[in-house]
């Protein structure tokens, strides 16, 4: 039964609008041609130019927490790259559900009599989108880094990483790189999108997408273990020299974190479209 | 078939849209609810189809609270007001895609169905290419499909022509079984006379009469 609500809304909630996925190939390409530009000095020094994994380290960099001091003369800047990216995929779900539900998705709950069936393809379906949405990006590095240099190699030598950021990310290890830098950001992509659809039972869409928006700025902002979009940092990963209170993030806990954080979204939000009224009175 | 209101209150914006509803309606009868715009006939039938709940009192169906016993009833078709189907896909495709959440429809019934309200089940035009009048037998047809006992239309002949009037009113005389409801919301005075056995007046949230026609 599952399967038919499913079908139903990868259809209309994903391959209806998958014009709007061009919106990733743009972030893609304005946050590669920023970092090419502005490492341009160090890629002609050494030699080097940037792979796929190392665009894709580019976009999900982050930042520290921000940490006010009258005295420094810091400013809180936005990682507008990795912004644009949770935004857009907010973008993406957009008010879907709440269309749904008021048209086929109504029938559909009618006929199956469950609403639990419709509710749990919701769930389901934001996993598919987040996974469309991830992969094309992965794509789009690729793609750009063949159109640009002509060579997709996996990653390259640590010069340039070393000379741009002023480390290389060595230590960390390839698998836990990869993980990372692909998985955490598609479950964080995951727990921001189920988010999303629950605040779309209470809220209007322009009020759920201001409360993303926000909420991105806080994790910008601020940081915490609890905190889901600290986990899609890479920076945050590591710990701060200038910071002695930063505490660095870590991928088990965040798969901890992120895992009970998309189950207790499912439930809670189960737990409020039960008691919702399905034509609505907004 | 048998579904009781229980002192059903419905508060929305804190206006009462419905006010102490007792009522029980019974199988093999079609009730034809009139009243002025807003006096809250759509909310009543989306209140028995399980869309809302009540803010005080409960529907049962057969004895089961609807919201606590069950999500939805057992056996329903409702059509509501401008139908919404998917767009690309043809009158039959959107039935099919239906009938395969309900475990008694078939292919021939779907086409039969279609038949019914006059629509031609080999039609290839896409539901956005639907006028209005198709897309309101659209809708009546996804509300009979799978004969359920429970059947709610709202205004049923809206946008639909004479000719289509007639084969809509002939067929949900022919539904009036002993084991199903059909209630009707209904702006046509003429035709609710037609196609009601009981009327029920309401105004301001409220059943004020019962009229058997």
């Amino acid at each position: 039964m599952i399967h038919r609500f499913l079908f139903h809304d990868i259809n209309e909630g994903l391959i209806r609008h998958a014009k709007r996925y061009v919106l990733v190939v743009i972030v893609v390409v304005i946050t590669c041609s920023m970092i090419d530009s502005m490492s341009a000095y160090f890629m002609d020094y050494f030699g080097e130019y940037w792979s796929p994994i190392e665009y894709g380290i580019n976009e999900f960099y982050g930042r520290y927490p921000f940490v006010f001091d009258i005295n420094s003369t810091d400013k809180f800047t936005i990682p507008f790259g990795w912004v644009l990216i949770y935004l857009f995929l907010a973008y993406m779900i957009g008010d879907y559900i709440y269309k749904d539900m008021n048209g086929y998705g109504m029938y559909m709950m009618i006929k199956s009599k469950k609403r639990w069936y419709w509710w749990i393809s919701k769930c389901l379906w934001c996993v598919a989108v987040n996974v469309f949405y991830f992969g094309l990006l992965w794509i789009s590095n690729i793609a750009y880094s063949w159109m640009k240099h002509g060579d997709i190699a996996f990653y390259q030598e640590s010069d340039l990483r070393m000379s741009y950021y002023g480390f290389g990310f060595d230590n960390m290890g390839m698998p836990k790189l990869l993980l990372v830098v692909i998985v955490m950001p598609l479950l964080v992509g995951i727990v921001q999108s189920i988010l999303q659809i629950t605040l779309t039972l209470i809220f209007n869409s322009v009020a759920t997408m201001t409360i993303i928006a926000g909420i991105l700025m806080l994790s910008c902002y601020y940081g915490s273990i609890y905190i889901p979009h600290s986990y899609a940092m890479l920076i945050r990963y590591f710990s701060n020299e200038s910071d002695p209170d930063f505490v660095a993030v870590d991928a088990g806990t965040g798969i901890a974190v992120l895992g009970i954080g998309i189950v207790a979204m499912v439930v809670m939000g189960y737990m409020i479209f039960r008691k919702k009224n399905v034509i609505s009175n907004r | 078939m048998k579904i009781e209101l229980k002192n059903i209150s419905k508060v929305i914006k804190k206006n009462n849209v419905l006010e102490d509803i007792n009522y029980t309606f019974t199988g093999g009868c079609v009730y034809g609810l009139i009243g002025k715009n807003g006096c809250g006939k759509t909310m009543l039938m989306r209140l028995i189809a399980g869309l809302i709940y009540p803010t005080s009192g409960s529907v049962c169906i057969n004895d089961k609270i609807l919201g606590k016993d069950i999500s939805f009833p057992d056996s329903i078709g409702i059509l509501i007001e401008n139908p919404e189907f998917l767009n690309d896909y043809t009158g039959f495709e959107n039935l099919k895609l239906l009938a395969g959440l309900q475990k008694n429809v078939d292919e021939q019934e779907i086409k039969d169905t279609l038949t019914s309200v006059g629509l031609d089940y080999n039609d290839k035009r896409k539901f956005y290419k639907y006028s209005l009048g198709m897309r309101q037998r659209l809708g009546i047809a996804a509300a009979i499909m799978g004969k359920p006992e429970i059947i709610l239309m709202d205004e049923p002949i809206n946008a639909i022509d004479e000719d289509g009037v007639a084969i809509i009113r002939d067929l949900i005389r022919g539904l009036v079984d002993k084991n199903r409801i059909i209630i009707i919301a209904c702006h046509d005075k003429e035709e609710m006379d037609y196609l009601a056995d009981k009327k029920i007046l309401m105004s301001s949230g409220k059943i004020v009469k019962e009229m058997i026609v």
